[in-house]
């Protein structure tokens, strides 16, 4: 009903995987002002690249909803409450950096052996 | 002792969100019912409140507010316009008494079946999530409380709001309750109690029968209602109109099982009620029953009733109103209040509809559509009886 229904796209979780390589068309800050425009009705021209998210009248709430549109929307996984991100642009540049990087195989630390060898 | 008013009523119900408009279209029995989730395997009928959210909210503001919720701040919200209650006292003096019975069941619905789980799924189900909204709007300070006793959730929110303006804890509560639960994982599961009614197609609207002897369960339904309840001393000083007064309350349990009623837990409800406002069976002209249209609740409600009015019970008037707005469960107390309430105003009880042969073990006064007057009505109850055992029932007098 009016809770935002779920995203049906496959999501791996940690992975960061990229599966677009089409040239973008618009900045990601842009993309950004927009989805924030059409998810929350926040005007273009009100929220700044370098205002607080806050001052666009979101509280903590709607900003962890924000984030996981977000993810959505540029199909990535953004890493956990990085508290040094409060601007538009601050959240453009760790969204163009995560999806720069390569897979995050690495992040992935590889089993531990249950036993130790004799 | 100190009255207690009702100085305000607010609904957002099947049947709209206008007090007077809905309490008409009960007057003429039109059933909200109607079928919904058709690619269920069986199939299913419930009573959904229209509402368009954005009279109330902006769409930053909906972010992690679920619709129970949601209808729970517009349903205060015209309480509280239609009491004129707003700024008229401390913001630590207003209390808010909520009813919910589930929570906010879209929002774990949307958990379930989907491919990742929003951020906001705990505080949109939180049951308590529609009265922190509710507080938050109306920035209530005092105390903010919810009620989860099943079907009688409202009902008990509201009779604990009586008893803090009586006491004086509090010099405004806002009392009633919120039901948002019309999703197909919790119709299914409500359809494996087995409590719900049988409908052929064409007959879906006409599906709940209280007290008759073709009954078979009740329908769904979906909806808030709130009350804004002050002392008389204090309506008075402002100049509220007071829209009734709310003259008894009566609490207990069954303590016996837990969703079969119990006769005589009923009874002591209604009794408590009664002594509370210092009324006898005989003052009181009509009642608001539970009625949910369950082969073995009716036929318990109806003892209970005969029980306590004694010789007396051709005297009270009873209906059903379930029959055309379905159970809304955790709101189904308030929104029932506020029917008697306009019964009381109107002098006009709402008929008891869908029942063409009434079940002989039901031998109630029961309100025909043909004579809905009831020029000497003074007061009258609403009866809410809950899965758990608790049974309340609130008494309200014509102002």
């Amino acid at each position: 009903m009016a809770v935002d229904g779920p995203d049906q796209r496959d999501v791996r979780q940690g992975a960061g995987r990229i599966e677009d390589d089409d040239e973008e068309p618009m900045s990601t800050l842009t993309e950004l002002q927009q989805l924030l425009h059409a998810k929350y009705n926040i005007e273009i021209d009100t929220i700044g690249p370098d205002a607080a998210m806050q001052d666009s009248g979101m509280d903590s709430l709607a900003i962890a909803e924000f984030m996981f549109a977000v993810e959505d929307h540029f199909h990535i996984t953004l890493p956990d409450d990085d508290p040094s991100i409060n601007t538009l642009a601050q959240l453009a540049a760790l969204i163009d950096r995560v999806k720069a990087a390569p897979p995050a195989a690495a992040k992935t630390p590889a089993p531990s052996p249950v036993t130790e060898d004799k | 002792m100190i009255r207690v008013a009702v100085t305000g009523l607010g609904a957002i119900a099947p049947h709209g969100d206008d007090d007077r408009a809905l309490f008409a279209a009960l007057m003429r029995g039109e059933s909200a019912l109607r079928p919904v989730f058709p690619e269920l395997p069986k199939p299913a009928i419930a009573a959904v409140a229209p509402f368009d959210e954005t009279r109330w909210f902006t769409k930053l503001q909906l972010a992690g507010v679920d619709r129970v919720s949601q209808i729970a701040v517009a349903a205060a919200d015209l309480a509280m316009r239609d009491a004129a209650a707003a700024n008229t006292c401390e913001s630590e003096r207003i209390g808010v008494y909520g009813g919910c019975g589930m929570g906010g069941a879209a929002a774990l619905e949307t958990a379930y079946r989907g491919a990742r789980v929003p951020p906001l799924t705990i505080p949109s189900f939180m049951p308590n999530a529609p009265a922190s909204h509710v507080a938050m709007r109306n920035q209530a300070r005092g105390p903010v409380l919810t009620y989860s006793v099943a079907c009688a959730s409202s009902a008990v929110a509201i009779a604990e709001a009586a008893k803090a303006i009586a006491s004086g804890e509090v010099d405004v509560a806002i009392a009633g309750g919120s039901e948002a639960l019309i999703v197909p994982g919790v119709v299914v599961a409500w359809q494996a109690m087995q409590t719900l009614a049988t409908f052929t197609p064409e007959r879906a609207a006409q599906a709940v029968k209280p007290f008759a002897a073709d009954r078979s369960g009740f329908a769904l339904g979906e909806g808030a209602t709130f009350l804004v309840l002050e002392s008389e001393e204090r309506a008075r000083q402002r100049g509220a109109t007071v829209r009734a007064w709310l003259s008894g309350w009566g609490t207990t349990c069954d303590a016996t099982h837990l969703t079969k009623p119990d006769q005589n837990g009923q009874a002591r409800a209604l009794r408590a009620a009664l002594q509370r406002a210092g009324l006898t069976p005989r003052d009181v002209g009509y009642c608001n029953a539970h009625g949910t249209a369950t082969r073995i609740g009716d036929v318990v409600e109806s003892h209970a009733l005969a029980e306590v009015w004694g010789d007396d019970l051709g005297t009270l008037r009873v209906s059903s109103t379930k029959a055309l707005h379905g159970h809304l469960l955790g709101a189904a107390g308030a929104l029932e209040a506020l029917v008697t309430i306009l019964a009381l105003e109107q002098r006009r009880a709402p008929p008891n509809v869908h029942c063409e042969t009434v079940d002989p073990e039901c031998r109630l006064n029961l309100v025909l559509e043909s004579d809905l007057a009831a020029p000497d009505l003074r007061h009258a109850i609403t009866n809410s009886f809950a899965f758990g055992g608790t049974n309340c029932v609130l008494l309200f007098s014509r102002a």
